[in-house]
């Protein structure tokens, strides 16, 4: 009876109902869609981060370098020769280079030209068939392949440049030899095949162009290198930067100075969805407090009829915390779906998904919060329970 | 059933009020009458629990009503005590059927239907159980209340004014309507109006 009482009243004052709902609905949805836009990112970037030490490129922005070399998101900074690579191979306090050669796609997708041990890196693991050997010989990302439809055995010709309307390669095929399981990491989105293929592709194209071009004027775009000890920290970047024409950038910091970056935005909308959240409770403490002006009445007649004022008490208090609720639940249905179109953005402009997911911890903090504002703005409403004056109420003369 | 014992009250010093001794059997019907300003809305004030005397004994059903808590007071209230009230108060939200039923669930008792659809056939409100009480006329509002009054069975009924924003004709209905109820279910009856139509219709009458 208690909660068709708190019901109706809900229900009959639809619209001011509405009001505290949609406001708490939006700010609860933007906070959750920050907090896990923001989550998602930071764990997939650290993800791909996990094990690279320092990038290796022609100099531009070391930020870019990161983004291009790691992410495969940025454009990439320049070329560099192979040969500058070898002096990094022999040193000692270098555990693995991992050489990367960038500047083709196929419907969008990087072609990115390396070594085996790059797969490796990543734990990547084959859906079907297995690793390029030959030159001309590719191995799909899971989602890449997905997008496109490829499958073992598959051919196609890239184009040059990282967007679709790239001038076409027509002359060279490449051949699918693998398609690989996603793993989550930036493989999923790439088309991988040996450094000879795209020299190769870009050999003969060149070639045509003007005929100076020699054999071993071999270039690729960036190295992922992994040192043996921290000593490698200290030193080569340092002589990178200051002895060659390459640059180092370190990615844990630039991703760090990236995020903080971000963070600025991040921050200035989470306090506005607090703020959003906050009206949201000066709302429903508004309406509560109208409607105990208004229900004086009833409320004298309640407590009159042998109601306690405990039960009103907590009645008023449901209501308020109903809103709140409802604000809540709707707000985290919100968000999904805000999660969902951010997604499918993301995944059409820039091959990069989100995922729809649990509850976050941070939610759960995010439902007490609302909790409380719930609380706060019914309990002074509530609180006027006790001060009504059931017989002056009621006789009214 | 209602015994009152020189019963007093006082707003403050200035005003004070001492009031009859009152003695009612059940299915007793008494007429308080009075101008305004006699003290009668303070007389039934106290009559249904909802204000102390400031001195005096009233004893409703052999319980010495002035020395119970007021937790004690609310429950007894609740369990015997049928008030109609001058203005015709409900829960706006919920509908006749759900006011009515009310009345149980705030006294703790079992909501009983059996007997909501019986007063309210008695009470020629049958068919506007579903309604919202807004939608209701002045005359039908009144009749709800008292089916409400009438719906925890209690041994005193309580109106105040009931009939004073009635015209003549529902004036008749109403008074004849408490008359009837408060006798099916065994209940005293006490009136306080300044209506001079109900003066003719009840014998047993004290001026304040």
């Amino acid at each position: 009876m208690l909660l068709k009482i708190v019901w109706k009243n809900i229900w009959t004052k639809k619209l001011n109902s509405l009001l505290c709902i949609l406001l708490m609905t939006f700010g609860i949805s933007i906070i959750s869609l920050l907090i896990n836009i923001g989550n998602q990112l930071q764990s997939k970037f650290s993800k791909n981060i996990s094990g690279i030490d320092m990038v290796v490129g022609a100099k531009g922005s070391p930020l870019q370098l990161i983004l291009s070399g790691v992410y495969q998101i940025d454009a990439p900074t320049g070329n560099i020769p192979m040969k500058e690579l070898e002096m990094l191979q022999n040193n000692p306090l270098i555990k693995q280079v991992l050489p990367l050669s960038m500047g083709d796609n196929y419907q969008g997708f990087r072609i990115v030209g390396t070594t085996a041990p790059y797969l490796k890196h990543f734990s990547a693991t084959y859906a079907a068939g297995g690793g390029f050997k030959n030159t001309m010989e590719v191995v799909v990302g899971s989602k890449a392949a997905k997008k496109i439809g490829l499958g073992v055995g598959s051919t196609f010709t890239s184009s040059h440049g990282l967007e679709k309307e790239g001038e076409k390669h027509g002359d060279k095929t490449y051949k699918v030899a693998g398609i690989l399981k996603y793993n989550n990491s930036v493989v999923d989105n790439l088309i991988l095949c040996n450094l000879e293929s795209i020299w190769e592709v870009h050999h003969h194209k060149e070639i045509a162009e003007n005929e100076e071009i020699h054999a071993e004027d071999q270039n690729i775009t960036c190295a992922l290198v992994k040192f043996r000890s921290p000593m490698g920290l200290l030193t080569i970047p340092r002589s990178i930067n200051q002895n060659t024409n390459m640059q180092a950038a370190l990615p844990a910091i630039e991703i760090n100075r990236l995020f903080e970056l971000m963070g600025i935005g991040m921050d200035a909308l989470k306090a506005l969805a607090l703020a959003i959240m906050l009206i949201s409770g000066i709302s429903v403490f508004v309406t509560l407090y109208n409607a105990l002006k208004e229900r004086k009445y009833e409320m004298a007649l309640m407590l009159s009829m042998g109601g306690k004022r405990i039960k009103l008490f907590f009645m008023l208090m449901i209501e308020g915390l109903t809103l709140s609720i409802c604000g809540y639940v709707s707000g985290i249905l919100v968000s999904r779906l805000g999660l969902w179109l951010a997604s499918r953005m993301l995944d059409q402009n820039f091959n990069f998904g989100l995922e729809q997911t649990a509850l976050q911890k941070e939610e759960i903090y995010l439902l007490i919060a609302a909790l409380l504002v719930g609380i706060f703005a019914a309990l002074l409403p509530s609180l006027g329970i006790y001060r009504i004056n059931i017989s002056k109420t009621l006789a009214n003369d | 059933m209602l015994i009152t014992n020189s019963l007093a009250f006082s707003y403050g010093n200035n005003q004070r009020f001492d009031f009859p001794n009152l003695k009612l059997k059940p299915k007793e019907t008494l007429l308080i009458l009075g101008n305004s300003g006699t003290g009668k809305t303070t007389l039934l004030n106290i009559l249904s629990l909802l204000i102390s005397p400031k001195s005096g004994s009233l004893i409703i059903e052999e319980t010495e009503t002035t020395k119970l808590n007021p937790e004690e007071l609310t429950n007894f209230r609740a369990k015997n005590i049928g008030i109609v009230f001058q203005k015709p108060y409900f829960v706006n939200a919920l509908n006749v059927t759900d006011n009515l039923l009310l009345a149980n669930y705030l006294c703790n008792k079992a909501l009983n239907k059996e007997k909501m659809y019986a007063l309210a056939k008695s009470l020629g409100i049958q068919d506007l159980l579903k309604n919202k009480v807004q939608e209701l006329s002045g005359g039908e509002q009144q009749r709800v209340c008292i089916a409400r009054a009438l719906m925890n069975t209690p041994k005193i009924i309580l109106a105040d004014e009931p009939t004073s924003a009635l015209d003549d004709d529902s004036c008749e209905k109403v008074a004849k309507l408490l008359e009837t109820q408060a006798k099916a279910v065994g209940a005293a009856l006490v009136i306080v109006t300044h209506d001079q139509r109900l003066k003719n219709r009840f014998s047993n009458q004290i001026t304040l």
